[in-house]
């Protein structure tokens, strides 16, 4: 069930197309990246799906309903976090979401102290909104966003400002919340962090989208060689290139070798030297990173 | 209606409405205690000064008679106050109005209008909201600008007559007039808080109220057919309320009209420019 799908979506400012002609679905339980530089479009097509912005072209559809139509019961399943975390500065955190709570017609009170607990920002009292860090701001803008149980949520950049532990909580948060059934739209400049969460990738360059892919597909697009370490590499090599007609391996270390073939047997290569004598300490696999692989489409876009 | 509970759970919890209502409270001290007609900026009563003629005045008479200059000094009683502090209510233009603006701007400048209207508020529901509580306060503000001048002056100088049918009739007739004019000035101020959306506006709105008045004025001293003008403005209009009983069915109709025509053109103006714009 398609969550979020966007038709033939535009949106210029002047001459330029922040947003050029994209359409993409957001499926149900899905952890959605979305990536691309600065200014590639992320955040104009988040605002675009919040209604912050009105398209030139296009559709949006939310929950199967087209938002141009109203359809503001589809908008309330949702939650977001878009650009910065924006609250009253000279509330407290639990002023703020007391706001939203009454605002939203929320008549379960605890719903506060569930999401700030979620989010573990219980103890900053009475402390203004303006005082607190980014990283707090960032966590409290995610307790708003979730604070009504949606089923679909949307984090502009959620970990920037985090620390170490504010970023593995973040991500920690991400997954449970996916795991609860929540289908999440995410972008992020940080591409190894969001690599741990997304199922799913869209590459935004100059507004256009690039590419769709998901995590299995990435993986196995970046799949690229085995990693050996051996007692003796000189005698493994010999022994690849006579047993298995292997002739692209190199020497990258005093005792480790790199196979670009057989990456789908590599249990055969295994066997093969163990046969001729040649003790396998470690294979494994590695590949394009999911930065590298970026770095290989936007290139390729360039070109 | 939980947009404004929420945006009055908001307001009590911030500093602007208790900063005005000292102000207020202070404005209404000086009128009640010292009998002085505060007013906080320019209307066509600046014009008054233009009319008096000074060479009748004999500054050596001991006895000025019809100029009596302590009488403009005396405190009112509770039963002149309110045409006392109704003759000073363009002071609402002047300081209440900044307030409902900063209710408005904040959800602006603050981002925190995304937050409502990504969460599936209509844009409708939104402005008129906003709308609806801009002049809740107002309203709100004229009532105890009415009834703390009429209490702190009863209280100072004793009510001064009966409180009867034809004191609360002419009570009634100002303050639903300005109430009106009160309400129209709210509608312009959401207009400019809708059309500008930041922070910034303040000075512009300001000056909107300010610099009509000033340039009417101005034109005034060269040639006094421009004296007509001050019948279009509103904080000119809240003090020629205060003094309805004295004026013409059609000068009090002509000043509802505009009062009118100022609201219809601000929801209206207001509502298409936040319709379609961009929310940061």
């Amino acid at each position: 069930m398609s969550v979020l799908t966007t038709r033939n979506l535009t949106k210029r400012y002047g001459k330029k197309a922040a947003v050029d002609d994209v359409s993409l679905t957001v499926e149900k339980g899905d952890i959605f990246g979305l990536v691309g530089q600065n200014g590639a479009g992320k955040t104009t097509l988040m605002r675009l799906v919040t209604s912050l912005a009105h398209p030139d072209a296009g559709e949006i559809e939310l929950f199967g309903k087209n938002i141009a139509q109203g359809h503001n019961e589809a908008k309330m399943r949702m939650g977001s976090v878009v650009e910065m975390p924006a609250l009253y500065p000279n509330l407290s955190a639990e002023q703020n979401l007391e706001y939203y709570r009454i605002l939203g017609g929320m008549a379960d009170k605890g719903v506060i102290r569930r999401s700030l607990e979620l989010v573990n920002l219980t103890d900053t009292g009475s402390k203004k909104f303006k005082n607190f860090s980014l990283g707090m701001k960032q966590r409290l803008g995610l307790a708003l966003a979730v604070m009504h149980e949606p089923e679909f949520i949307i984090l502009d950049e959620p970990i920037n400002g985090l620390d170490p532990i504010g970023i593995v909580e973040m991500r920690d948060l991400m997954k449970r919340l996916n795991e609860g059934g929540v289908t999440l739209l995410i972008s992020s400049h940080i591409l190894t962090e969001l690599s741990q969460v997304a199922t799913k990738y869209a590459f935004i360059h100059e507004g256009r989208l690039v590419k769709t892919i998901t995590q299995d597909e990435l993986r196995e697009e970046c799949k690229s060689a085995l990693s050996v370490t051996v007692d003796d590499a000189a005698k493994a090599m010999s022994i690849l290139e006579s047993e298995l007609q292997i002739h692209t391996c190199m020497q990258v270390g005093p005792n480790e070798l790199r196979i670009y073939e057989f990456l789908d047997n590599p249990s055969e290569i295994t066997f093969r030297l163990s046969q001729g004598g040649v003790r396998v300490a470690s294979m494994y696999e590695v590949g394009d990173s999911l930065e590298e692989y970026y770095t290989k489409i936007i290139g390729g876009v360039l070109r | 209606m939980s947009i404004i509970r929420a945006d009055i759970y908001r307001i009590v919890r911030g500093k602007g409405l208790y900063i005005t209502l000292a102000v207020f409270v202070f404005i209404m001290i000086l009128q009640v205690v010292g009998g002085m007609n505060m007013n906080a900026g320019v209307d066509s009563s600046a014009l008054d000064m233009l009319e008096f003629d000074f060479s009748d005045f004999d500054f050596d008479d001991p006895n000025p008679g019809a100029f009596d200059i302590s009488e403009l000094f005396r405190a009112p009683t509770g039963r002149e106050a309110v045409v006392r502090a109704a003759g000073g209510t363009s002071n609402i233009m002047y300081i209440l109005l900044p307030l409902v603006v900063f209710i408005g701007v904040t959800d602006f400048t603050s981002g925190s209008a995304k937050n409502v209207l990504a969460g599936g508020v209509s844009r409708g529901s939104y402005y008129f909201s906003k709308l609806l509580l801009s002049c809740i306060v107002c309203a709100a503000l004229l009532i105890v600008y009415f009834v703390f001048s009429t209490i702190a002056a009863t209280l100072w100088s004793g009510f001064g007559g009966a409180f009867d049918g034809e004191y609360l009739l002419g009570v009634a007739q100002i303050f639903l007039a300005q109430l009106l004019l009160c309400l129209a000035g709210a509608c312009a101020a959401n207009f400019f808080v809708f059309l500008m959306r930041s922070g910034g506006f303040t000075g512009v709105f300001i000056a909107f109220l300010l610099v009509p008045a000033v340039l009417i004025l101005g034109l005034s001293f060269i040639s006094r057919r421009f004296e007509q003008l001050f019948e279009y403005e509103l904080a000119s209009n809240m003090a020629a309320a205060a003094g309805i009983s004295s004026m013409t069915f059609g000068e009090i109709t002509k000043m509802l009209l505009v009062g009118l025509c100022y609201i219809v053109i601000s929801v209206a103006g207001g509502y298409a420019v936040f319709k379609r714009a961009e929310i940061k």
